[in-house]
């Protein structure tokens, strides 16, 4: 990868690369819009069941049926979340991407619509299961067992033809993005395989099952989560601002250090348990080293839009995608304060573990891809996002909501944590210092719920073709009062 | 850097390494864990010996009942989401002080031993936990197991059956016994029937808001039943055999 190659994604527009574009996005239509409004659907479910399950933390009595216990809807919610819409937005934005910087059309889209049926019925069936009470203990992976072949053969079915697609690329050379695209679409099959292979078919794994089980969750959050958002961030940021990243070298540094740190995290989860010491010791040693790649690319990020950023206030996702920016430094700071030694007394057990898979999918990873459907779907449907004020109002519902999530959940863990460290109190005084932050949760939950619900009527107005269909790219604020808007309008909307 | 070929190998060395040291080893190394047998002298300098009561014993012991439904039970229910079982060492937590938390029950002096990875070899992953919302359930055997210091069988037999019904009291009604709680209750795991005589000795002896109606009794299904087994056969403050240790264990009081 060098620095020339920044040509593949800032190419010059003449008349035949427009023509081309258009049939790329054809191409890709069908499945791009189906994986984008199945995904939107499972978020308003899971954040539904988000509001359930938090609430239940507090009340256990509330709703009063025993397969929406906390013990089943908390997962319940965290893997609809998960497979449900990050994994369906992710794969979305994956092919897209993939087929526009390749500059190849997409050959086959209905062999990815009914792998991505398959997936959906995999999601459906594993949160029904645990919801009817036939779930596991292993962390992410809490789905009945006889879900995980359904998952991992329409995910390998959708991504071949990824891989095939970067094989056909016309002539010329790679983008960063579809790198991280392509480590994506590699390091799912291999974690979720190996894991599942031992802990639902080998199985009598004794402790060495929940350090695989972290290993796995890690793995998801910082191999594919994060590739496929940073990927988009790539892809997103140089294109509205228009102009190349700020430094290549550094993208390029960026990604080999994470892919060579990140398979290493997850054990300092159980730091003091009793696994060798040596694994949470690794763990949490390249959990804190995976700064270094986390800083290259955050200030990367920064001084690319650095001048430009009145166009965060106007283009929907140019500001979705650098407040998902944020989120990932957020994210890897305080996974590396979870892994520390001295801190494991107050955030080992405690929701601190859930700030770091909130801000990691939510705060970084869902915000991203916002910002990429955002861009995406004018370009596919051919018509613009209706209006300006939804996107406001799910722009800063979420982004309230999740800022929330980040601070309850952290300060709501390090309290618990202290109260634990009562010797004589079991466990009364921790529920008590922690259940205010409790409230503010349920109440982040909602402010979610409603600004999804407003994104997925949004999504299905543009699906069903109800867009407007002329003139200017929608913006944030309608009239805006800058010059720069002039700029927006020539990379946003359906034309360009 | 441009080529398919390369960028998957250097990839797929980047993961086969990681794979190999966080994964399949330990998984390996737990899969060929042994029982160790409690040895009452040292062959070599005939000085090292485990306690005299573990004569002819492993550790740690097999499964016994219904343990492996239970855990099943125990694993879909979601109890792992908020109760963890294991003892940390000191620089992690005060796991090891914790009242009650250890075989010593209510006695403030007693230190809890830290969990090892013996303590788990006969689950098909072990219940480690995700969250410590509720109390830690690694020793939570001591706790039911109706302990007393009779010895007339009949009364033996009581404090047992009071400490088993007390067990599916938190587990049908947490704040019935701890108002604070912020378990939920299994409703689903129990059974509402017609009395028969005098009734069932597992029946729940609710308070009068959640008794049931004049002429019916609540009794554990069985698979409360398979629960009990497993929560109940947790007890991790065991002595460890010396060859584990490799020191004598302190004299038990």
């Amino acid at each position: 990868m060098s620095q020339e190659d920044q040509s593949a994604l800032l190419v010059e527009v003449t008349p035949e690369e427009i023509l081309q574009r258009a049939a790329i996005d054809r191409s890709t239509r069908l499945p791009v819009l189906f994986f984008f409004t199945s995904a939107a659907a499972w978020l308003l479910i899971s954040t539904i069941l988000g509001i359930i399950s938090s609430t239940k933390q507090l009340a256990p009595g509330f709703l009063g049926i025993d397969w929406l216990n906390y013990g089943r809807s908390q997962p319940a919610f965290l893997n609809a979340l998960l497979y449900g819409w990050a994994f369906q937005a992710g794969l979305g934005v994956m092919i897209w991407m993939m087929a526009r910087l390749c500059r190849t059309e997409l050959k086959n889209p209905i062999t990815l619509v009914v792998a991505g049926h398959f997936w959906n019925a995999g999601v459906a069936a594993g949160v029904l299961g645990i919801l009817g009470g036939y779930g596991t203990a292993m962390k992410w992976l809490e789905f009945p067992p006889m879900v995980w072949p359904i998952l991992l053969v329409s995910y390998s079915l959708i991504v071949v033809w990824l891989v095939v697609m970067f094989s056909a690329r016309r002539k010329g050379s790679v983008f960063i993005t579809q790198w991280y695209i392509l480590a994506a679409c590699f390091s799912f099959p291999w974690i979720y395989l190996t894991a599942n292979l031992i802990l639902n078919v080998f199985k009598g794994t004794g402790v060495a099952g929940p350090a695989i089980a972290s290993w796995y969750a890690s793995n998801v959050l910082f191999l594919w989560l994060v590739p496929v958002g940073l990927g988009s961030a790539y892809f997103i940021i140089p294109k509205i601002v228009g102009k190349p990243i700020h430094s290549y070298q550094f993208a390029s540094l960026a990604f080999w250090g994470l892919i060579a740190l990140a398979p290493w995290t997850g054990a300092q989860e159980l730091i003091g348990g009793p696994i060798p010491a040596w694994m949470p010791a690794i763990s949490g040693a390249a959990q804190v080293l995976l700064l270094i790649p986390v800083i290259a690319v955050t200030f990367n990020h920064y001084l690319t839009v650095k001048g430009s950023h009145k166009l965060v206030e106007l283009s929907p996702s140019l500001r979705f995608t650098f407040f998902g920016s944020i989120g990932y430094a957020v994210t890897s700071v305080s996974a590396a304060v979870l892994s520390s030694m001295v801190m494991a007394r107050y955030t080992a057990f405690t929701y601190v573990t859930d700030a770091v898979a909130i801000t990691g999918i939510y705060m970084f990873f869902s915000m991203t891809m916002f910002g990429a459907i955002y861009f995406i779907v004018p370009r596919i449907t051919g018509c613009e996002w209706i209006s300006g004020g939804r996107i406001r109002f799910h722009f800063w519902g979420s982004a309230y909501a999740c800022i929330t999530l980040a601070v309850v959940l952290l300060a709501g863990g390090f309290s618990h944590g202290a109260g634990t460290e009562n010797w004589d109190t079991d466990m009364q005084d921790a529920n008590v210092f922690s259940a205010g932050y409790l409230v503010g949760r349920i109440l982040a939950w909602v402010f979610l719920a409603a600004a999804n619900a407003v994104f997925l009527h949004h999504l299905a107005l543009m699906v069903a073709n109800a867009g407007r269909k002329a003139g200017a790219p929608t913006l944030i604020y309608p009239h805006a009062p800058y010059d720069e808007a002039e700029l927006v309008i020539t990379t946003e909307g359906a034309e360009a | 850097m441009n080529s398919l070929k390369n960028f998957v190998l250097i990839l797929g060395t980047c993961f086969l390494v990681p794979t190999y040291c966080m994964v399949v080893q330990p998984f390996a190394a737990e899969r060929n864990r042994q029982t160790v047998p409690y040895v009452m002298e040292d062959p070599g300098s005939g000085k090292a010996f485990d306690a005299p009561e573990s004569k002819g014993l492993s550790y740690p012991q097999a499964f016994a009942g219904d343990r492996k439904r239970g855990e099943e039970i125990y694993a879909q229910q979601g109890c792992a989401q908020c109760h963890t079982q294991v003892i940390r060492p000191d620089y992690a937590g005060i796991d090891q002080f914790k009242k009650g938390w250890g075989k010593g029950g209510g006695d403030a002096n007693a230190v809890t031993r830290q969990t090892n990875m013996w303590d788990y070899m006969h689950e098909d992953f072990a219940m480690i936990g995700q969250r410590r919302i509720g109390p830690d359930l690694a020793n939570a055997g001591y706790r039911f197991d109706g302990s007393t210091t009779e010895t007339e069988p009949a009364k033996v037999k009581a404090a047992k059956l009071s400490a088993l019904n007390n067990f599916y009291l938190y587990l049908y009604a947490p704040r019935a016994r701890r108002e604070w709680s912020i378990s939920p209750g299994y409703r689903s795991l129990f059974i509402t029937r017609i009395k028969e005589g005098v009734g069932s000795e597992l029946a729940l002896k609710l308070p009068n808001n959640l008794a049931p109606a004049e002429g019916l009794e609540i009794v554990p299904s069985s698979d409360a039943r398979a629960l009990a087994d497993y929560v109940l056969g947790l007890k991790r403050d065991q002595p460890i055999p010396v060859s584990i240790t490799g020191a004598k264990p302190k004299e038990s009081k």
